[in-house]
């Protein structure tokens, strides 16, 4: 009798995850034992356990290592995500502590969501094998379902959370049933040794099929037009940090997974899927800034808003190389800060149980809350990519990917949907400045501490990003994928 | 570079300005008005030496280069010639004289509005100075907000409608711009092998026809717009209009220049071939805006709006002249730039002097003010005939040389462009009869108070300049004429039209290129 051989297992390039899974168990358990009080600082607890991660995953940059038998990868690609994912799990958990509190969702539940759903989000990074891929989004995915419905006495959150989990079931049968027809192809679930096998498929009509299921499954979870129909309703539904999380993280993490899929999986279908690709980048702009434009509700113009710059990721994708992949990746950091920052200051000004999120309700915010809406002010301006912010160094450097390889059109439609977000992002400042508030406006808002220190955070690193990127963008570059 | 990065200084002190007026209580509006006052006249003497350390070349003085995004070819690199030297003066001298003038004037939210102010002034300053692609599309960018929330903020009634207008307008010009150096820096890996953004080194690319038209295109569209030519110019007069007096003197004393100033930087030395096939249909739209600018101002009863169209005028002057291509039309340009600058910019103010005691722009609530605020009335008659371009004032001088330099190219083009300046005597001087002169109709214009301290003194630089530059503009066109010079010799050089008599009347190029200013060939019959 063979024994059973254990693979080697390298658990020091998981500590990320570990650490991620420890602290969640840990606020389940405290949220069981500990007093009223205790409860209090659950929402540093996942802080902590968010910020004791990203340091791990950055301690293992330039770290490549492959383990579990081949499923799981870490490579400055995934370091480069998992840092993403840090920075959103721990920013929701600081901007969450006191909206929980407001809207009696302060549970250790709701905090050990977001780590899991983050454990969720890395293991699509690092996947290696489509099973692993599809474990890390259902991982994420079934979290998300969660904290979309958490504040459970909200009709709407419940409208969210129920449409998130029937058109993301849905999406995730997509993304199975395109991983089983691969493998009935391909005869492995290996990412590589499908890029192998690749060769020999072409015209295989089950290959293709597969890979086009796939492709529906990642847009759905990205949010690419036309599989977006969830998402406006699902980020206007959700409390309000929650969409903040699902617009940058997950969102980051689907990417992460889209991108590793087709680089390593499907580059000799190159030349078909990046028309595919072009096609849903163009739509996805086109369509998530022309109806951003006519939204009266700001945080809904934000959802809006996100698809539009998953449009502009997706030109990375669509390039197709090197320089186009970490131009995506480098873009989805920007935009982690930017919209936490802009959903953190939403946050701020929408005040208890969300009620003024309408663009009447920023009127006058320039002169009862100036820094709050300077602070918006320059999200806003970043979101729109004006120099010299995040947003800006970020769609320059994906800008330039695009055209070093010569997709001018594609260049030019994203900096004419550029333009054209200006408008509505303007429309807001120019609310908050220009218009005088109404009779019955509220007073000047209170910001708590961690709202605070979430938005200087932000603040700091969208400028820090636009002024000086040389050194992140490096990293971007080291994170890239051979294509 | 020197011991003392000046240009760095004279950037970047109104940004500190402006952080420190944030740290100060927005009750305290005595402090925040003297700490604007002295970054902005603290900046204008430290631009001094830019002018009186100037050396006659064409080369860049003043150089400073830091490497910035280094995997990019980018870099903090900054320097003058003799194109954006005078207009950064005219910078520093103009936001100056701009935060005294809105010293009563502002009364609602001084502080942003000294914030702005401040930096709007370095966006400005840093777009002249700026010799990388990056660090000039980030001011240039950067400027834009200032600016939107100067007219949104503080403007008229329909200041949101003028300022988004503004925005939009201006970005739509600059992000195909955007697209168009990326697309060069790309081609200039192709053809040199290594990324770079600075711009000189895009001077001469080799770039087929084809694409050179494209781009050329582009990068006119942007500045078309900011100039504006006819028929980007619907923005100008809602801005204008809109503005708050400030405003107004910003964005026609510097903003507009920001266009004409992008013609002498990119459009001219990087598409030469494109710029030459283009002169004349650019010359029509430009004679298009100087007589329908001209047109339009005439029957305008908004003083404000009537300065407004007559800009477009002017700078359709400006922008004949530099599809001139000569020497002598060139320098008219850039003095008539500066020229523009000074007259119109007081002109504005002179506006907003009226507007500050009556609240209206309206010519009819106006007439006799003469009677009531002689003083006002000698500096409004000055800054009006020099607007004109009166002999013995600046503007003259910079119109004879555009007109002389465009007979030389076309003397069809100069004769349309003439009538303009007689256009132009009619519409001001009958508004300044209709505003100034006759009986006092209005009661409410009996009470006008004359010009205070404060208000002559800053209109006096203006004013010493309008003679300085009439009577003697040798000095500054000494400055300015080796860089226009060398730029004619770069546009002409890859001109494969015959030489015909050469229009030089002034020095050889100082760059010591043989073909230099003689195959000036006007090339546009």
């Amino acid at each position: 009798m063979t024994p059973i051989r254990i693979p080697n297992i390298a658990l020091d390039a998981i500590g990320p995850e570990i650490i991620l899974t420890i602290t969640a168990l840990l606020l389940l358990m405290i949220e069981v034992f500990a007093d009223k009080k205790g409860r209090d600082h659950m929402g540093y607890i996942a802080l902590a356990g968010a910020v004791f991660a990203g340091a791990f995953a950055l301690r293992l940059a330039g770290v490549s290592v492959t383990t579990f038998a081949g499923l799981y990868v870490v490579d400055n690609f995934s370091t480069f995500f998992k840092v993403i994912f840090m920075i959103s799990a721990g920013l929701t958990a600081l901007i969450s502590v006191k909206y929980a509190k407001d809207e009696g969702i302060d549970h250790g539940e709701y905090y050990a969501m977001i780590l899991f759903a983050t454990v969720g989000m890395c293991v699509m990074a690092s996947g290696r094998d489509l099973i692993t891929i599809f474990m890390g989004v259902e991982v994420m995915s079934i979290s998300l379902y969660v904290l979309a419905g958490m504040t459970r006495a909200r009709l709407v959150s419940n409208e969210a959370s129920m449409k998130y989990f029937i058109l993301g079931a849905l999406s995730s049968g997509f993304l199975l049933y395109g991983m089983a027809l691969v493998y009935g192809a391909a005869g492995t679930t290996q990412l590589q040794a499908i890029g192998r096998a690749a060769g020999g498929l072409t015209g295989n009509y089950m290959f293709i099929a597969g890979a086009v299921m796939m492709t529906v499954g990642f847009a759905f979870k990205v949010g690419a037009v036309p599989f977006h129909m969830w998402a406006p309703d699902v980020y206007q539904g959700s409390p309000a940090p929650v969409t903040a999380f699902m617009s940058t993280g997950p969102k980051a993490a689907a990417f992460a997974a889209f991108l590793r899929v087709f680089a390593e999986a499907f580059p000799a279908m190159k030349q078909e899927w990046w028309l595919v690709i072009w096609a849903l980048a163009v739509a996805t702009m086109t369509m998530g800034n022309i109806v951003a434009l006519v939204q009266n509700d700001v945080k809904r113009m934000l959802a809006y808003s996100s698809i539009a710059h998953a449009g502009y990721v997706l030109v990375g994708l669509a390039v197709g190389s090197p320089a186009g992949s970490s131009g995506a990746v480098f873009y989805l950091l920007a935009y982690a800060f930017m919209n936490l920052g802009a959903f953190t200051l939403l946050i701020v000004a929408a005040g208890k149980g969300e009620r003024l999120t309408t663009y009447q309700d920023f009127s006058g915010m320039g002169t009862r809350s100036p820094l709050v809406a300077l602070a918006l002010t320059i999200m806003l301006f970043s979101l729109a990519g004006i120099p010299p912010t995040a947003g800006f160094a970020g769609k320059f450097y994906l800008f330039m990917s695009a055209l070093e390889k010569g997709f001018v059109w594609l260049t030019v439609i994203a900096v004419i949907n550029s333009v054209v977000s200006v408008f509505y992002y303007l429309r807001l400042v120019i609310h908050m400045y220009m218009r005088e508030q109404d009779a019955d406006a509220p007073s000047a808002v209170t910001v708590s501490a961690p709202l605070a220190v979430a938005a200087v955070v932000a603040v700091c690193a969208v400028l820090w990003l636009g002024i000086l990127p040389s050194k992140y963008i490096e990293f971007a570059k080291a994170a890239f994928l051979p294509f | 570079m020197g011991s003392f990065s000046i240009l760095t200084f004279v950037t970047f002190i109104p940004l500190g300005g402006a952080l420190l007026i944030l740290l100060i209580d927005r009750e305290n509006q005595g402090l925040i008005r003297g700490l604007a006052l002295t970054a902005t006249i603290a900046d204008f003497i430290i631009s001094l030496p830019l002018y009186l350390g100037f050396v006659n070349t064409h080369h860049m003085q003043f150089v400073e280069k830091v490497s910035w995004l280094p995997q990019f070819g980018v870099s903090y690199y900054v320097g003058v010639d003799g194109i954006s030297m005078p207009l950064i003066m005219l910078t520093t001298l103009t936001t100056m004289i701009c935060v005294v003038s809105a010293w009563t004037a502002v009364e609602k939210r001084v502080k942003e509005f000294m914030i702005v102010l401040l930096l709007l002034e370095t966006g400005m300053i840093g777009v002249f100075c700026a010799l990388d692609f990056f660090l000039f599309y980030v001011f240039w960018e950067m400027m834009l907000i200032p600016m939107f929330l100067m007219i949104g903020v503080w403007g008229g009634q329909r200041r949101i409608y003028a300022a988004v207008k503004f925005f939009i307008y201006t970005m739509a010009g600059s992000v195909l711009m955007l697209v168009a150096i990326l697309w060069m820096y790309f081609q200039h890996k192709a053809v040199n092998g290594f990324y770079t953004m600075d711009i000189q080194a895009y001077h001469g690319l080799a770039m087929d026809p084809s694409a050179q038209a494209l781009l050329f295109l582009a990068f006119f569209v942007a500045f078309a717009i900011k100039v504006p030519m006819f028929p980007f110019h619907t923005w100008l007069p809602d801005a204008h209009v809109e503005a708050p007096t400030v405003g107004s003197v910003i964005l026609a004393g510097i903003l507009l220049k920001m266009g004409t100033y992008g013609f002498l930087r990119f459009s001219l030395p990087m598409f030469p071939q494109a710029a030459l096939n283009a002169v004349d249909w650019i010359s029509w739209l430009a004679l298009i805006g100087i007589v329908y600018g001209a047109l339009v101002a005439m029957v305008q009863e908004d003083v404000k709006k009537l300065v407004a169209y007559s800009s477009v005028s002017h700078l359709g002057f400006v922008v004949l002249a530099i599809f001139a291509l000569n020497v002598e039309a060139l320098t008219g340009g850039m003095l008539q730039m500066l020229n523009h600058g000074v007259s119109t910019g007081a002109l504005f103010l002179a506006v907003g002097v009226l507007y500050e005691r009556r609240h209206t722009r309206m010519i009819t609530e106006y007439g006799g003010v003469a009677a009531k605020m002689p003083v006002f009335t000698v500096i409004f008659m000055i800054v009006t005939l020099s607007s004109i371009g009166l002999p013995g004032l600046n503007g003259f001088v910079g119109e004879f040389l555009i007109l002389m330099g465009t007979w030389k190219s076309n003397p069809l083009y100069a004769v349309i462009a003439t009538s303009g300046v007689i256009w132009a005597a009619v519409y001001m001087l009958w508004m300044f009869q209709r505003v100034m002169f006759g009986k006092v109709t209005n009661p409410k214009n009996e009470k006008l108070k004359d010009v205070n301290w404060r208000e002559v003194t800053y209109f006096a630089p203006f004013i010493v300049l309008i003679f300085a530059l009439g009577v003697y503009p040798t000095p500054l066109i000494k400055k300015m004429e080796p860089t226009i010079a060398h730029l004619v010799s770069q546009v002409k050089k890859d001109s494969p039209a015959p030489a015909e008599a050469p229009s030089h009347t002034s020095q050889t190029p100082a760059d010591g290129d043989p073909h230099g200013g003689t195959h000036a060939s006007p090339h546009s019959h």
